[in-house]
């Protein structure tokens, strides 16, 4: 692989010279996101290396529909954040760029502002080909955002893994027709990869290692999730509902054929106590969902993961929803859940994290078990079928099943439950709490052995164009 | 009488800056006009266009005095409750087109017609105890024009002669020092550029989004002015001169963000807690609302702090027991934690200068004392609560 942490020597001067004499940039060689050189298209605008944060300010602010933004090549020192803003005028159709994700590097650490770059209220949007470094809070974060393309871009906070890295790397948020692909996010104390409160969601084609979270979707809906690299993280994918109470909450993911690999990195967000918060997302996880519906696992490689490989969990297992998220329409329990088909290697070998320490793994010990490959907190499940979080708006799971989490063609891997779904007697409690049932059965012998109904593919239009599978995408991965 | 007192107030200043009324201070080709009194109209061909320097549009009498003196109808407004500003004093003037008003709304700001503009002046006294043109320094300008596509934000940074501003759509930092309670604090004053104007001057509904006001609406203009006769209602004075439509007869009945200076931040201890709500309600209204509410740039966040949203039957959108959704820095669980202010989120990151931890993230590089103390003893009144179970 190549290394993603030596940028190209400067050739700020050499390249905006070569830029302003011709239109034709062969000579520009590189290797990032292409075999030649980058191009650009007459009319780009070229930002001037020497007085970078004023120029690129400027550019943004008089930005026109069609204008192609280009930061120099080099590493830049940048002092402010970097606004892009439609309100006044609808603007659509703007491209911000550089000449390689590792040719272009912007970089925030001496900045006044808080994200390295923020656009919002605009349309068809197009960022590629830089990086954005060491911002502090987040590196590109997009709000209110119709169609918004990320590819061959990164995010990446270059040092060591500490709670002082910024929050999100490439983070859209209330935004729709979002393609994210052929980028890097390193380092990032919250999620590498963020995709939040949005609708219509591509990421593909990712590298997202070092980050507490690799890739998170969270309060959003319609959202295909493929073909990435999670690495190294503290968990590697997280598909989460949060009780935000703006009204928005998601459902309809899909995360498939991703290559989710020893994301066994110790948690280094904030040590808040949030009991939702990555903070609490143990080391050593694959993939988490959180309270999300109808969410479908499939076909991944999930390998090397000290704590557990797949995690189903309801919000009550942190804490319980307020009354007014409830009235809002947030729900705690995660329904139509469907892990299938994927490769599941080692896992459970040195489970850890906060929730994992003081409660999953002593109540699987109790029954001399360690912590399963899949883990199924059962919690909501058992309280909606028992008829003890109506007040959350939790009614008992349907029964056709179509409610149901299920385990489908993992291997003979271990699928455990700390309230297991196939125990009908009535739940204990003790000073308030419910008192667990754990069990844990192995591969398709599990009580969580069942199919639900494939959930449709998503796409991103941008610009006109739709991506996705069955849109831009036929290949083997879309066949899964 | 109004008018010859301000004109002393600018023979002053003219002694103090000697390039007031004086040659080109600021550099460039163009003349700089000499600073004084003058007749004249507004020049509202040039509110169509971004004029290089405050001047062109001649809003002002005395152009070096934009704090003072409008032409023709401006008139000065003031807020019950005004958003900090590093202690700077603010001056803000609308001036609407000839024979036109502003019409009312019961919580949004007012519909302001085209052809509209309003001045909000910046300057730094030199001592918060010696507020006044004539013991500041002119900091910037920022124009808000209403045009046919919307309102336009322009931001105009005033030289250090103070004769004149000019156009900065790319902002910039100020180093500036002040003295507030005896103490000296030194810090780099930002102008926002024009992007970050429309963060806090947007109201998003249904995938599209406006620049809308701030500050002019009910229930922050609802206050008595002094207009050289005695105090008197603001609104009733709009009302008066034409320059508001469709008002309620009975002003009384607005729901009113009380007033809150700086100086009554003395009167907190005192407060009972259903003043102390509404005040801090008033204040989390004008300094964080503009964002923080489904319409605003802080949407995403779920923190929503309207005045007239509910305290008692929302408070996880007020922040209490409410985990942050995007925050990433720091050691804290909860918006607000009740009764323990040091341990919320809301006032750890009011007080922190923190770039990704400060809030509001523009326009704060001192912390607001007063207001933490006004928020911070909100917070510490709550009937304690650790959140747990929350």
């Amino acid at each position: 692989m190549t290394d993603f942490h030596h940028p190209a020597p400067w050739q700020r001067f050499a390249a905006v010279a070569l830029l302003s004499a011709s239109a034709s940039l062969v000579a520009c060689g590189g290797s990032s996101s292409s075999s030649s050189g980058p191009s650009f298209p007459p009319g780009a605008i070229m930002l001037d290396a020497n007085d970078l944060t004023e120029s690129a300010k400027t550019a943004f602010i008089t930005a026109s529909p069609g204008d192609v933004i280009v930061f120099p090549e080099g590493h830049f020192m940048i002092e402010d954040t970097l606004t892009l803003d439609g309100v006044t005028s609808g603007l659509h159709n703007v491209t911000l760029r550089g000449y390689g994700r590792e040719r272009t590097t912007l970089d925030f650490s001496g900045s006044v502002g808080g994200d390295g770059i923020y656009v919002q209220n605009a349309s068809d949007i197009t960022i590629r080909d830089l990086t954005v470094i060491e911002a502090n809070n987040n590196a590109i974060k997009l709000l209110g955002v119709d169609g918004i393309h990320i590819h061959h871009a990164g995010a990446e906070w270059r040092g060591d893994l500490t709670s002082d890295n910024g929050a999100y790397g490439l983070y859209p948020v209330e935004s729709s027709n979002i393609l994210i692909e052929h980028s890097y996010v390193r380092g990032s104390a919250d999620a590498g990869i963020y995709v939040g409160q949005s609708q219509n969601i591509v990421v593909r084609h990712n590298i997202a290692e070092e980050n507490v979270a690799g890739i998170e979707i969270e309060n959003s809906s319609n959202a295909d999730v493929y073909g990435n690299i999670a690495r190294h993280n503290t968990g590697g994918i997280l598909i989460f509902d949060l009780p935000i109470g703006n009204g928005i909450y998601g459902s309809t993911v899909r995360v498939f054929d991703n290559d989710i690999q020893s994301n066994n990195t110790d948690n280094f967000a904030n040590e808040s106590a949030n009991p939702a918060g990555v903070h609490i997302v143990p080391p050593g996880t694959g993939v988490i969902v959180l309270s999300t519906r109808d969410v479908e696992i499939y076909h991944n490689r999930i390998d090397d993961h000290d704590t557990t490989a797949v995690a189903i969990t309801d919000y009550q297992i942190a804490g319980t929803p307020s009354a007014d998220v409830i009235t809002d329409g947030f729900r705690p329990t995660p329904r139509n859940i469907h892990i299938h088909d994927n490769e599941i290697g080692e896992s459970g070998g040195d489970p850890r994290g906060l929730l994992i320490e003081t409660i999953v793994a002593p109540v699987f010990a109790m029954i001399g078990e360690g912590v399963p490959a899949i883990l199924y907190d059962g919690l909501g499940e058992v309280l909606a079928n028992q008829g003890f979080s109506a007040g959350l708006g939790e009614e008992a799971f349907a029964a056709d099943g179509s409610d149901n989490v299920c385990a489908t063609d993992n291997g003979d891997i271990s699928v455990g439950y700390l309230f297991d779904p196939a125990d009908e007697s009535a739940l204990q409690f003790n000073e308030g709490e419910p008192v667990p049932r754990p069990a844990v059965d192995t591969g398709n012998g599990s009580s969580i052995f069942c199919t639900q109904p494939r959930l449709p593919a998503s796409a991103a239009t941008i610009n006109g164009v739709s991506y996705g599978c069955g849109e831009d995408d036929d290949g083997a991965a879309c066949q899964l | 009488m109004h008018a010859v007192r301000t004109l002393v107030l600018c023979m002053m200043a003219g002694l103090l800056l000697p390039a007031c009324g004086g040659s080109s201070g600021g550099g460039g080709s163009s003349q700089v006009r000499e600073c004084g009194v003058s007749e004249g109209e507004i020049n509202r061909a040039m509110l169509l266009q971004d004029r290089p320097r405050l001047s062109d549009y001649d809003l002002f009498q005395d152009h070096c005095n934009p704090t003072a003196m409008p032409r023709e109808n401006g008139v000065r407004y003031e807020l019950t409750s005004s958003l900090f500003s590093d202690y700077s004093s603010k001056y803000r003037f609308v001036f609407l087109p000839p024979g036109e008003s502003a019409t009312w709304d019961d919580t949004e700001a007012f519909e302001f017609p085209v052809g509209t503009v309003i001045t909000k002046t910046f300057s730094m006294p030199a001592d918060t105890a010696h507020p006044g043109f004539e013991n500041e320094r002119l900091l910037e300008t920022r124009l808000l024009i209403r045009r046919d596509s919307g309102w336009v934000a322009l931001p105009y940074i005033w030289n250090a002669a103070g004769d004149e501003a000019t156009l900065r759509i790319t902002g910039g930092g100020i180093p500036v020092s002040v003295v507030h309670d005896g103490a000296q604090r030194d810090f780099t004053y930002r102008v926002p550029d024009v992007n970050q104007c429309s963060a806090c001057h947007q109201f998003r509904v249904n995938g599209s989004a406006i620049i809308t006001l701030i500050g002019p609406r009910a229930r922050s203009l609802n206050r008595d002015v002094d207009y050289g006769i005695g105090p008197q209602s603001q609104l009733a004075h709009w009302v008066d001169e034409g320059l508001l439509s469709d008002a309620p007869a009975d002003l009384t009945a607005v729901d009113t963000v009380p007033e809150f200076s700086n100086a009554d931040a003395a009167l907190i201890p005192g407060m009972s807690d259903a003043q102390l709500l509404r005040h801090a309600k008033g204040y989390l209204d004008i300094n964080c609302a503009h964002c923080h509410r489904p319409q605003g740039s802080a949407s995403t966040s779920g923190l929503f702090l309207e005045f007239w949203r509910d305290f008692a039957t929302q408070p996880t959108q007020h922040g209490v027991c409410k985990r942050p959704i995007a925050f990433g820095g720091g050691t804290l669980s909860y918006d607000i934690v009740p009764g323990d202010a040091a341990a919320s989120i809301l006032h750890y990151r009011m007080g922190s200068l923190q770039p990704g931890h400060s809030m509001p993230s523009l326009g704060k590089a001192t912390p607001h004392t007063e207001g933490l103390a006004l928020i911070g003893a909100w917070i510490d009144r709550m009937p304690a609560s650790d959140c747990d179970g929350a």
